[in-house]
């Protein structure tokens, strides 16, 4: 038995008859606890109304025949109230009474039932019984209230976006788990600031969290007093003295950061990955509970950031990956002005397999254009993939309709699962005509010197299926004639119509300006506002 | 209960075709989901995609469509689809795949027409 489970407690005591009352108050006073006392249901029901929660009686010795209502209404307003549910009731009853009183006295609420005559040692048993009950259930609820807060604040973690919002979310778990405050301490995505999130509900700018940084080598500090190298969680404690020095060090000496002493609770999910820290008063881990929760919320912590991270920087792999595998330049032709625009998904979505290719070769300019469906690393790959071979081939001088059965043949091989839609024109030598050859594509626009525009509909499938392609399709030129190939993320507009984006894209094309550059942007500005996904965009003017 | 962006429901008709029934949008968010359906139907059973309740449908749902073509292709079966809107059906025709994939007007036909086939 722990010493607060045994402890002295404040003891309410009800008895009209002032010999009773003086008699239970004084034994329970000779144990240790203290005593209030009230003459009538009314009056201690006004006493416990008027009593602040946290210095609330832990018991009440009840009589059972009062003058104004019975011990038993008493008892059961005392249960039905929600700030005193909790209060165990020990019913006395100054006369000798039947079963069925001591039955009704537990039916309706009572933790026990005393008859007169009280022997002394029976009744302080009784309510050192009672005590330890009632201690023991509290403790287990406010421990189940904590691991639920626990699992709120875990969720918290996981649905942060960024390093303030996850330190914030870390330091108002801390305070979830019974913490009066706390500061949680990461790194951030570029490595080159800590994050710090406090949160101190009795400071005069409220219920906010302060975002503050600090330089990265407090991080090793933090380390050294802890895990070091290590894996997993620890807890440090901290006396003022030492935890002055961590903070004066790193220029946080008037950041107003509580003084210490403190506890240092860190967590570090794999070798080499920085440590995340929850720094509390030292008092906050002094219960064996909160010891093992703050660890847990340390570690859900290091966890989520390390998922954040991983996203992040699979993100930017992908989007290198996709630069690199976009052609660096366009070759200079005689008598073809090129232009092209490449912009990736919105930040937060998944990469995409977008491509566009220029490539001179025997038998004229050949342009393509194309999408591998899908927003993986893998569809970008393919892509890259795609394009590459796209230009091996072509070097060797295949006609459009080879080339497409060999990228048809390579993709079904390489990348089983996966289709793409790839448009090629090839314009000739001699600039007066086109050879249009289409896996399945958007269809390409001719902008004719008139200035009216439209699509070249003449198609063949996807490419995926391994099914042959229809021979390309001629299409005689005049000098001063515009080409636009571009891929679905310029138009796809959830909830809208394909033939309706087509048919604004035409009419946007027709009346954009014939220099190039300007066509260009004004195209990807008008229609790829709020895309999500990937758009490629290729302009050629034939002179 | 818990909101979707596309319902899948899946049934097997006493003839001996499996029909799977989409509702909502099928997009990049929902076609992994539509994946794994088409996955875990019958192998050996024709099978199709009643489309009459999507709304949209992007490039990335066409090649979950096709997938479903490929596994039927692959176990010697057949795929139809019913209900295909216009614009569904242009997207399809312009991928070139309309003619791999005959959209007929209601599931019984389709089922129809696969059985015969079958």
């Amino acid at each position: 038995m722990t010493g607060s489970d045994s402890g002295p407690a404040t003891v309410l005591v009800l008895d009209d008859n002032d010999a009773t009352r003086y008699i239970v108050g004084s034994w329970l006073r000779r144990s240790g606890h203290t005593v209030v006392e009230a003459v009538d249901g009314t009056q201690a029901l006004a006493l416990l109304e008027r009593t602040p929660a946290a210095e609330l009686p832990e018991l009440a010795v009840v009589d059972i025949s009062l003058p104004d209502m019975t011990g038993f209404e008493v008892c059961e307003r005392i249960k039905s109230g929600p700030r005193t549910a909790a209060l165990p009731v020990v019913h006395i009853s100054a006369t000798a009474i039947g079963a069925s009183d001591r039955t009704q006295g537990l039916h309706r609420g009572a933790d026990a039932y005393l008859t007169e005559p009280i022997d002394p040692a029976e009744l302080q048993a009784t309510v050192t019984a009672v005590l330890r009950y009632t201690r023991a259930r509290r403790h287990a609820e406010r421990l189940a209230a904590r691991v639920a807060a626990l699992h709120r604040s875990t969720l918290a973690l996981y649905g942060a976006a960024d390093t303030d919002e996850l330190v914030a979310a870390a330091a108002l778990g801390a305070i979830r788990l019974g913490a009066a405050r706390a500061t949680a301490i990461a790194l951030g995505p570029d490595r080159d600031a800590l994050h710090l999130a406090h949160h101190d509900p009795d400071l005069p700018d409220g219920p906010a969290v302060r975002l503050l940084q600090a330089p990265p080598v407090l991080l090793d500090v933090i380390a050294h007093h802890t895990l070091g190298d290590a894996t997993g969680t620890d807890t440090a404690l901290l006396d003022a003295d030492q935890w002055h020095e961590v903070l004066a060090g790193h220029g946080l000496g008037g950041a107003g950061l509580p003084a210490g002493p403190v506890a240092l609770v860190v967590a570090r999910t794999k070798p080499g990955r920085p440590l995340l820290a929850v720094v509390v008063d030292r008092d906050a881990v002094a219960a064996p509970d909160e010891r093992g929760l703050l660890p847990q919320l340390t570690q859900a912590g290091a966890l989520a950031l390390e998922a954040q991270r991983s996203q992040a920087e699979e993100h930017a792999l992908a989007l290198t990956l996709q630069r690199s595998f976009l052609p660096s330049r366009l070759p200079a032709v005689p008598e073809v002005g090129l232009a092209v625009r490449y912009e990736p998904a919105s930040a937060r979505s998944e990469i995409g397999g977008d491509f566009y290719e220029a490539i001179d070769t025997p038998a004229g300019l050949l342009l393509a254009i194309g999408d591998v469906a899908g927003h993986s690393l893998e569809a970008a790959m393919a892509m890259g993939e795609l394009r590459h071979a796209l230009r091996a081939y072509a070097i060797e001088g295949h006609d459009p309709q080879t080339l497409l059965h060999r990228l048809d043949a390579l993709l079904t091989r390489l990348r089983p699962g996966l289709t793409a839609t790839v448009c090629l024109v090839l314009i000739a030598p001699d600039r007066r005509s086109v050879k249009v050859a289409n896996a399945g594509h958007l269809p390409p626009l001719l902008r004719l010197p008139d200035g009216s525009a439209r699509y070249l509909t003449e198609h063949g499938i996807l490419l995926g299926l391994n099914v042959p392609q229809p021979p390309p399709v001629d299409f005689p030129v005049e000098p001063g004639t515009t080409l636009l190939l571009v891929t679905d993320g310029l138009i796809e507009v959830p909830g809208e119509h394909l033939q309706t984006g087509l048919d604004a894209l035409r009419d946007a094309f027709a009346a954009a300006p014939a220099a190039l550059d300007p066509a260009a942007d004004l195209l990807l500005s008008s229609f790829a506002r709020a895309q999500t996904d990937d758009v490629a965009l290729l302009l050629a003017r034939l002179d | 209960m818990p909101e979707y962006a596309l319902t899948i429901e899946v049934r097997t008709r006493p003839v001996g075709v499996t029909v799977v029934a989409l509702a909502g949008e099928l997009d990049h968010h929902t076609a992994p989901r539509l994946h794994r359906a088409v996955e875990r139907t019958a192998e050996d059973l024709p099978l199709v995609l009643d489309l009459t309740r999507l709304g949209f449908c992007d490039s990335v749902g066409v090649a979950e469509l096709l997938f479903a073509f490929r596994r039927t292709r692959a176990a010697g079966t057949s795929l139809a689809l019913a209900g295909t809107s216009p614009d569904l059906g242009r997207l399809l025709a312009m991928a070139g795949v309309d003619g791999l994939l005959p959209s007929h007007d209601t599931v019984d036909a389709a089922v129809g027409a696969l059985h015969r086939g079958g």
